[in-house]
């Protein structure tokens, strides 16, 4: 599941800092330091130190909207990481709340959802995610997660002679 | 040289020939066995299966082609009817058989070509697979006893499959079909998959073969062509 986790918050930061191009990823590291260094943080699995670095740079820094999504979606994957959801699915609603094309919130959500057991609503979260990045490698694990979950499997056989 | 030293000298001849002979008979036999190997000639107890159901038949394959079947009332009868000759052909670099039997209007084709002899059979609105086990008869003799025809198989042991958690993860169904060898006192020889809508079950389909058996029917070189179908299925959570 850690693996699982890694992979997830992994590929996040990657995508914010690829969201941010062609000519933001110097910003966030020049404009958004904190931000910078609290998703550094997060991907390197410190999580206390990556949601204390992102949230000190929401409140200081200057952050354009979908980049305060992306990084409210970082939080809610590292409070996830953790094993808090109800904090994770604060951040993921006040992410999608900002930027409703952001498929990694809806994904990140998808897993907190999960965590509770919350099953139908991890399956909205995770169809939205899919349909917005349908080859996203974590929405296909975090289904698969849901499946496991939720799909009760069978097997009848019959013999020929 | 004297007697005793000639007859030596023909001993030791006498016996390196008689090693090369050797030699040449386990060749001609390895290649006899080869030959073999694919050869479909003979007489085959064979399981139909479809939609439609079950059938059990003889089936005589012949070196010149021709092609015989007997279903039970034929063989009551101990005569065989004529299929059209079967003829080898290749798909995808797989040597395989095919015969037509016109009266029901199928086409049968045989992809496992060996000790077992079986493959898929197609009809104008059905279809299914068919699967034989060698019988000791020749293709000219009359067809075998119709009572070889009407052995049942009981299952003793049904194992289950596993289903495959990758499939579960992803979501995804299927069916899949084995047929097997069931020997006199119920075991299960040579397994394979003869149908499989998705490859992740092959697997689990042959362990859980592997893990079952049939109650003794009859002597221990007696065989019975037999299969099993699998439908692997997903549920939602009430």
């Amino acid at each position: 599941m850690s693996r699982f986790l890694l992979g997830c918050l992994a590929a996040a930061f990657t995508a914010a800092a690829g969201w941010a191009q062609p000519d933001s990823r110097s910003v966030l590291g020049e404009r958004t330091p904190l931000l910078a260094a609290g998703a550094a943080a997060i991907q390197a699995g410190r999580y206390e130190d990556g949601i204390r670095l992102t949230s000190q740079g929401l409140e200081t820094e200057t952050v354009p909207p979908r980049l305060r999504a992306a990084a409210l979606a970082n939080m809610c994957a590292a409070h996830a990481a953790k094993g808090e959801p109800d904090a994770a699915i604060a951040l993921c609603d006040e992410s999608v709340a900002i930027d409703p094309t952001n498929w990694r919130a809806y994904s990140n959500r998808a897993y907190a959802y999960w965590l509770k057991g919350m099953y139908a609503d991890a399956t909205a979260d995770v169809d939205t995610a899919a349909r917005i990045a349908p080859r996203a490698p974590q929405v296909k694990e975090i289904r698969g997660l849901i499946n496991e979950k939720t799909l009760r499997p069978r097997v009848t056989m019959e013999n020929r002679q | 040289m004297s007697p005793d030293a000639r007859s030596a000298e023909r001993i030791r001849l006498g016996l390196a020939a008689l090693g090369l002979l050797a030699v040449a008979v386990a060749a001609y036999e390895a290649a006899a066995n080869e030959r073999e190997a694919d050869d479909p000639v003979g007489v085959w107890i064979c399981l139909m299966y479809g939609e439609a159901g079950d059938q059990r038949f003889y089936l005589a394959l012949a070196a010149d082609g021709g092609t015989r079947i007997a279903r039970p009332v034929e063989a009551d009868e101990g005569e065989w009817r004529v299929l059209g000759p079967w003829r080898r052909s290749r798909e995808r670099s797989r040597e395989r058989i095919e015969f037509a039997d016109p009266v029901n209007a199928r086409l049968f084709v045989a992809e496992h070509i060996g000790e077992d002899l079986g493959g898929t059979w197609l009809g104008v609105r059905d279809g299914g697979g068919w699967w034989c086990a060698a019988a000791a008869y020749a293709p000219g003799d009359e067809p075998p006893p119709a009572r070889g025809l009407m052995e049942p198989l009981v299952p003793a042991i049904m194992a289950s499959p596993s289903y495959p958690r990758r499939a579960i993860r992803e979501a995804r169904e299927g069916r899949t079909v084995s047929c097997f060898i069931v020997t006199g006192n119920g075991e299960i020889r040579r397994p394979v998959v003869l149908e499989a809508t998705d490859d992740v079950f092959r697997e689990p389909t042959l362990e859980a073969v592997a893990g079952s058996r049939y109650r003794s029917w009859g002597d221990d070189d007696a065989t019975l062509p037999a299969c099993r179908s699998f439908i692997f299925e997903l549920g939602a959570d009430d």
